[in-house]
């Protein structure tokens, strides 16, 4: 067996096989990309000089994405995705 | 009262602690090895998490984190990426790895590669990577240990001293009542760490600027360079970014310490639930460490050590009750890091090394006490690194962060089927370029063209294995069938309930026959 596809059937484990899965993922990389480069590097240049609560802006910005990415993970859990 | 006396007194009592919990556990534990190496796999929510974060954040959290804002500013914020992504390689990888470790009786990382890949060598390499990229470590949490209770005492018990102290009671307590010690260890230190680093960065705050609020405006008033990316030395660019945050996720959770954690588990369950909440401990560990840090480079901005800021801030300006707490709560991040990789690094050479070549079928509590002794070589070896400065030993501590990322490629084919399964010579072959490269891109030209190291080497690993496994002998059908379906049976099939019924109609060969002699 070399360099040939393995006889089993099965379907793509990367992929979700339900719905509450494709939004959990979407959700969960959709979010992921507000703060990774380039847009966080945007979001800072952009709002940078900027203050939300007494706490600049990026500081703020980069703690809430991250507890909306917890709420994705926790809102999968108690769906059992 | 002196805060010295203060100080050094209550990182006695947290020892104390630490101590009567190894007794304890060492009286319900029994001589068989999954009890001493994973505790029974019985670990529920609670303790499982409470090692986990405790295990992950190091002494680290507590110096070098507060390091890291003072130097390079807001940038690090960027901590809560790496630490959401472990949260989500949790959820998704690590119920695999649990499944297939309580169905197959996985005991280490070694195990589960080395059955799936057919390959001895496959074993080998990945023990050699799980130990080389972790005992370092065991260096530098006693180094921390050593500077803590140095600060603490104001260098009545001296460096070497202490290191010496802290690790034979952290060894201690491991090899008397194994991983139970540890975890019921890390739940003490878990708590006690998390509340210390809150405490300290408020009260410095409020004592020093009147508040966080304050401190962020003192912050952008005298210091606005902290408060833009990439920071102050241009540190953060994208490419720092986004390796740091692989790094950091992937990276450590394929370490042994983290990856062995996740054959304990009572359930999948536990897992997915660990998953889901562990970063909400392990994120808002770095806002306190955010106002140390900052605050740290407006009051003290010319410090020649950048991770001493939090020691010195609150030597200079706590009272001595906290100063006392705190430090016991560094010491506690980094004694229950140590104690976790000394469990790995031991079960690891227990398992793979001695159980696999050199005593194959001896009586479970011959393997406790050879693991016993395993512990009592590493704290020598340990010591003496942490009480010497080699070079080479820098450029490997520089390497081990990326080191057990190179395991992904493997791990990933083993628990995420595929058409084109990869092969015991494309996992070698990549782990072999991916640390080559690594050491290329972190030590003869660090992070080229601005890129992480980390990015550079498991691209190279990725695309080698994949490359080479297109060419080369897949695992036989049957190994295929029998691991790939289980994974498939188990996420998206019968569950928990099927993997119970498949244990009982057709239990795993068990490592060691259970005994219930106390240790």
């Amino acid at each position: 067996m070399i360099g040939k596809e393995v006889p089993l059937s099965f379907r793509s484990h990367y992929l979700p096989r339900s719905r509450t899965g494709w939004i959990a993922v979407l959700a969960f990389l959709g979010l992921m990309t507000l703060v990774q480069p380039p847009l966080v590097f945007w979001v800072d240049s952009r709002f940078g000089s900027a203050w939300v609560l007494g706490m600049p802006f990026l500081y703020v910005y980069l703690g809430a994405v991250y507890f909306a990415l917890i709420g994705v993970l926790i809102w999968a859990a108690r769906r059992a995705v | 009262m002196e805060t010295w006396v203060i100080a050094t007194g209550l990182i006695f009592l947290y020892v104390l602690v630490t101590i009567v919990l190894g007794f304890l556990a060492n009286r319900a534990m029994s001589l068989d090895l999954e009890d001493f190496l994973l505790y029974g796999r019985k670990a529920g929510f609670v303790v499982l998490y409470l090692t986990v974060v405790a295990t992950y954040h190091s002494a680290f959290a507590f110096l070098g984190a507060g390091g890291f804002f003072y130097r390079h500013g807001i940038g690090f914020w960027e901590a809560g990426t790496w630490t959401v992504l472990t949260g989500a390689i949790t959820y998704t990888l690590g119920v695999r790895i649990w499944a297939l470790g309580k169905r197959f009786s996985y005991i280490t990382p070694a195990d589960m590669l080395a059955d799936f890949y057919e390959s001895e060598a496959v074993r080998v390499v990945v023990a050699l990577v799980s130990v080389l990229f972790t005992i370092l470590y065991i260096q530098v949490q006693a180094q921390g240990l050593g500077y803590i209770i140095s600060v603490a005492s104001g260098d009545r018990i001296s460096f070497e001293m202490g290191t010496l102290l802290l690790m034979i009671v952290a060894g201690g307590y491991l090899m008397a009542g194994g991983l139970r010690a540890v975890y019921w260890t890390d739940v003490v230190q878990g708590v006690w760490m998390y509340l210390a680093v809150w405490a300290g960065a408020l009260v410095l705050s409020y004592r020093l600027f009147g508040g966080p609020l304050a401190l962020w405006k003192r912050v952008a008033a005298e210091r606005p360079d902290l408060l833009s990316l990439p920071g102050p030395e241009g540190f953060f660019t994208p490419g720092m970014w986004i390796g740091m945050s692989v790094a950091l996720s992937f990276g450590i959770v394929l370490q042994p310490h983290i990856m062995i954690r996740y054959y304990t588990a009572v359930s999948g369950r536990t897992i997915r639930w660990l998953g889901a909440t562990t970063p909400i401990f392990l994120m808002t560990l770095y806002i306190p460490a955010a106002l140390v840090g900052l605050g740290g480079a407006i009051v003290l901005p010319d410090l020649t050590n950048p991770d001493q800021i939090f020691p010195e801030l609150l030597v200079r300006y706590a009272p001595g009750w906290l100063t006392g707490l705190i430090l016991a709560g560094a010491t506690a991040a980094a004694m229950s890091t140590l104690d976790s990789i000394l469990h790995a690094n031991m079960t690891v050479l227990t398992r793979d090394v001695y159980q696999r070549y050199i005593a194959p079928d001896r009586e479970p509590a011959h393997y406790v006490w050879v693991g016993r002794g395993i512990v009592l070589g590493l704290l020598v070896i340990g010591y003496i690194l942490s009480v010497r400065t080699l070079g080479f030993l820098v450029t490997l501590v520089t390497l081990s962060g990326a080191g057990a990322l190179q395991l992904l490629p493997g791990t990933l084919g083993v628990c995420y089927p595929t058409r084109r399964p990869f092969t015991k010579s494309g996992v070698l072959a990549g782990v072999g370029v991916g640390l080559t490269v690594l050491y290329v891109t972190l030590v003869t030209v660090p992070h080229a063209l601005g890129i992480h190291g980390a990015i550079w080497s498991i691209a190279a690993n990725f695309t080698t294995c994949i490359t080479v496994s297109a060419f080369t002998k897949a695992p036989s059908d049957e190994t295929i069938g029998r691991i790939h379906g289980a994974i498939e049976d188990y996420v998206y099939g019968s569950g928990e309930a099927g993997l119970e019924e498949a244990l009982r109609s057709t239990p795993p060969l068990r490592l060691t026959p259970p005994a219930a002699d106390s240790a």
